[in-house]
């Protein structure tokens, strides 16, 4: 099947009268993990918010499973099976690890598959199901990062995303995050993935998009994006 | 010859050298200013306080004040210096020694310093007495207090203490005992405050209370006391709706103390509202007062008020626990409305015009309200022929009317308290906690924080509206200028001071500020200077309020990483500014 999971028709998304988002057009097929990529600023988070409905777009659509998802509110794209770990990871420093992983299971009403759930989560991350009592605001920042990603797949989504997960965390751990996110993809979960490290990033993905000032400059498969001059130059760091 | 004199003499000093630093190994000095303290502290509270009798509008202070021996203030600082005696000296006995102990200690010592100090500057100050007419006790007593504290810092180096812990089970019947006991002193401690009448032994009381309290709960006792307690939370509360039953035959036909006991119901009532917009959802709101209004004019308008326009009757119980709430909610909601995209700073001003709105609103709805003359002589309710007023008989035992009130406000406050301990379990409950502490993350769970906003400020309203219904009949009018900016402000210090986000806390809170102002009646102008002092005071050395939520706490000690996710709001998200 190769029909997208989630489609992004040229949107325009503003703050005030900012224009962040410039016109993007991207897919996500299902099964795959895609990659956006681009400098701080570009607009990437800009426009992970807009598909989880945290912001409007004033112009173009968005198509999740088919249907329109653009104009409805962040509460009802979440239930559609849209989660995310967003920017900064935003896990809820008072509540409790547990009490965290339940938040994200808060449009669920199905007791028994939530436990399913919570017992795969703390084995996907152990160090959760160590920490699982203790205040969340008290974990290291990848600790917090693997509660962010687990809190999202707490939903039950069919659509995972991810704002730059390896921000700020020492390339050992980004490289844990990063096996994980392939081992739940190989269980079969659509990942869109915004990324500022584009090397490794690239390296997960299937395909990827690069973003400049709120427009798509480049699409590739990812092994292509790797190589890419473009890329190389820009990203990648090197002469 | 001269030779061993001097090797006998060098091992005598030797010797006595070793001997004292064998002492000062043993009892650490500061330590002995400790006990020492607490001995000039008694000595302090048999000497004379005033050099003459001070009378207030013709009646005696402390009916003893200026004789040696014991009575009035003096028996709360006399209590206090020989806490700090015994426990001093208990600690001074023990072989090892703890920060927590010398922190405790602390706490007794610098109660002991200030209680006759306040004492002393509140008769100079309020009471006008001349400095020349206090006696040297209240100077020595402080003296006391001063050293046994100094003394007690010089522990807190010592080694830290393991956390306090609730209490384990040690056998079903001590844990009854343990429950059943602390009960007791609570009940007994509030009838015994509730006794005195002295403003100034009022003090002395209230300063002693809290110095005990504090050390009680440095030590650990109100933690352990959480053990036994949660073993045994149906005898707890049974015991303690036994208690408040009874509590009213406990004042020997006096109806001022049932009658403040009740309007205590009111604030915890409001409160408990309050509490929730502000403690679970994390909405500031400056303008809580307007459903308390809103809710007595829904009860003055409808309770067959003598001296109103509008003659429609509905049933007092229909009106206490259906109309006014639902109109209050409706309130709630349409005013919290406008409030949702605010956070903050802003909505606190926000919800704070809303509040003056309504006053003003109601202060010129004449047709209606009857401007500010209010609306007057409001009958107490009348339930199926019997009006509430008129009490009851009940196995010989008159109940007067006032005391229907408490026991009304009892049974409401029980509802109320069943019903929030219920929602902040539900969905609803945890959606509050989550937009309190990020919004955005909050709508990422999929939760609709329009909704849920607009639940707490409906919730929140509700309460509000319900106790304002009964107030009207309480005190059979309801004008404007009652519902006025300051009581949202000593309902807001309520919650604040009690513990934000505890109903428990909120509850103390509420009954604390309602007695502390009618108990200090003689200062009554300075009351919001006392409050401030309070605030200031409490904010400063507990910042989470006397009965803490245990997430509240940790949030005001939170690490810097909790602190570094201060959360960014979705209204920030949206548009950017
Ligand atoms: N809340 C906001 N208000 C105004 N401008 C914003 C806001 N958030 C982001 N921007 C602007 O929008 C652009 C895109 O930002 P963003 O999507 O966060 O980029 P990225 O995630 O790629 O670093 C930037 O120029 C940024 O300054
Ligand atoms: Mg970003």
């Amino acid at each position: 099947m190769d029909e997208a999971l989630l489609d992004v028709k040229d949107i325009h998304v503003f703050y005030g009268n900012i224009e962040a988002v410039k016109g993007l057009s991207f897919h996500v097929n299902r099964s795959e993990i895609v990659c956006l990529i681009g400098a701080n600023g570009a607009g990437k988070t800009t426009t992970l918010r807009t598909v989880s409905g945290l912001l409007r777009p004033r112009e173009g659509a968005i198509f999740y499973e088919e249907q329109r998802i653009d104009l409805l509110p962040a509460h009802e794209v979440v239930t559609l099976g849209v989660a995310q770990s967003p920017e900064g990871r935003r896990i809820f420093p008072r509540m409790s690890v547990r009490e965290n992983l339940d938040m994200g299971a808060f449009i669920r009403r199905d007791a028994a598959g939530q436990r399913e759930d919570m017992d795969r989560i703390m084995e996907l991350f152990p160090i959760l199901k160590e920490r699982a009592r203790q205040a969340a605001g008290t974990l290291s920042g990848g600790e917090q990062q693997m509660l962010a990603m687990g809190r999202a797949l707490m939903a039950r989504p069919r659509l995972l995303l991810l704002d730059e997960p390896s921000m700020g965390l020492a390339p050992l751990v980004v490289q844990t995050i990063f096996d994980t996110i392939r081992d739940i993809n190989e269980q079969g979960m659509t990942v869109l993935l915004v990324e500022q490290n584009a090397a490794q990033a690239l390296s997960l993905a299937h395909r990827g998009y690069v973003i400049e000032t709120g427009k798509i400059v480049l699409e590739d498969e990812a092994s292509a994006l790797l190589e890419n001059e473009q890329v190389r130059k820009a990203y990648l760091g090197e002469e | 010859m001269a030779a061993p004199t001097a090797v006998a003499g060098r091992n005598r000093a030797d010797a006595r050298a070793e001997a004292m630093a064998r002492l000062r190994q043993r009892v650490r000095l500061p330590l002995v200013a400790v006990p020492a303290g607490g001995l000039v502290g008694i000595l302090g509270s048999y000497l004379y306080w005033t050099l003459s009798p001070v009378r207030v509008e013709g009646v005696p202070l402390t009916g003893r004040l200026a004789d040696y021996g014991i009575g009035g203030v003096r028996t709360w600082s006399l209590l206090l210096a020989l806490a700090v005696l015994v426990y001093g000296a208990l600690v001074l006995r023990a072989r090892s020694r703890n920060a927590t102990q010398g922190e405790a200690l602390a706490r007794l010592g610098i109660g002991l310093a200030v209680l006759p100090v306040v004492w002393a500057l509140t008769l100079v100050m309020f009471l006008d007495v001349e400095v020349g007419r206090l006696g040297p006790g209240p100077w020595v007593t402080a003296a006391g207090g001063l050293l046994a504290w100094l003394g007690a810092r010089g522990l807190l180096a010592a080694e830290p203490a393991p956390a306090a812990e609730p209490w384990a089970r040690r056998s079903m019947l001590v844990d009854l005992a343990v429950v059943v006991v602390a009960e007791l002193v609570a009940f007994g401690v509030f009838l015994l405050g509730i006794e005195i009448d002295d403003p100034g032994e009022f003090l002395g009381f209230f300063i002693a209370l809290t110095a005990i309290a504090a050390t009680l709960s440095t030590i650990g006792v109100f933690k352990g006391l959480a053990g036994p307690f949660a073993r045994n939370e149906g005898v707890a509360i049974a015991l303690l709706a036994v208690l408040l039953l009874l509590f009213p035959f406990t004042q020997e036909g006096n109806t001022f103390w049932i009658q403040v006991t009740a309007q205590a119901g009111l604030f915890v009532l409001a409160a408990l509202g309050l509490n929730i917009v502000v403690g679970s959802a994390g909405l500031l709101d400056l303008g809580y007062v307007a459903f308390f209004g809103i809710g007595a004019y829904v009860a003055a308008l409808t309770g067959n008020a003598l001296l109103t326009n509008v003659n429609f009757h509905l049933p007092f119980l229909l009106v206490v626990f259906i109309v006014a709430p639902v109109v209050a909610a409706i309130f709630g909601v349409l005013l919290g409305a406008p409030t949702l995209r605010l956070r903050g700073d802003y909505l606190a001003i926000v919800t704070l015009g809303f509040g003056e709105i309504v006053r003003i609103t109601l202060n010129n709805l004449d047709p209606i309200t009857r401007g500010p003359n209010g609306i007057s002589s409001i009958p107490d309710p009348v339930v199926g022929g019997w009006s509430m007023g008129e009490g009851f008989t009940v196995a010989g035992f008159e109940i007067s009317g006032n005391s229907v009130y408490f026991y009304l406000l009892l049974a409401l406050i029980a509802l109320t308290l069943a019903t929030i301990y219920r929602l902040n379990d539900s969905r609803i409950g945890r959606a509050w906690v989550a937009v309190r502490e990020d919004e955005v993350a909050a709508a990422a769970m999929g939760i609709n924080t329009t909704i849920i906003k607009l639940l707490a400020f409906g919730a929140g309203a509700w309460f509000a509206g319900m106790a304002g219904a009964v107030n009207a009949h309480l005190l059979t009018q309801v004008s404007p200028d009652s519902y006025t900016f300051p009581f949202s402000v000593l309902i807001l210090a309520m919650v604040v001071l009690g513990g934000l986000g505890n109903p428990p806390g909120v509850v103390l809170g509420a009954i604390i500020l309602t007695f502390l102002p009618e108990k200090l009646r003689e200062f009554s102008d300075i009351r919001f200077l006392v409050f401030g002092f309070a605030l200031i005071l409490i904010m400063r050395f507990r910042p989470e309020g006397l009965l803490p939520s245990a997430r509240r706490r940790r949030e005001l000690h939170a690490t810097g990483e909790t602190a570094a996710a201060e959360s960014q709001q979705l209204f920030d998200v949206r548009s950017g500014t």
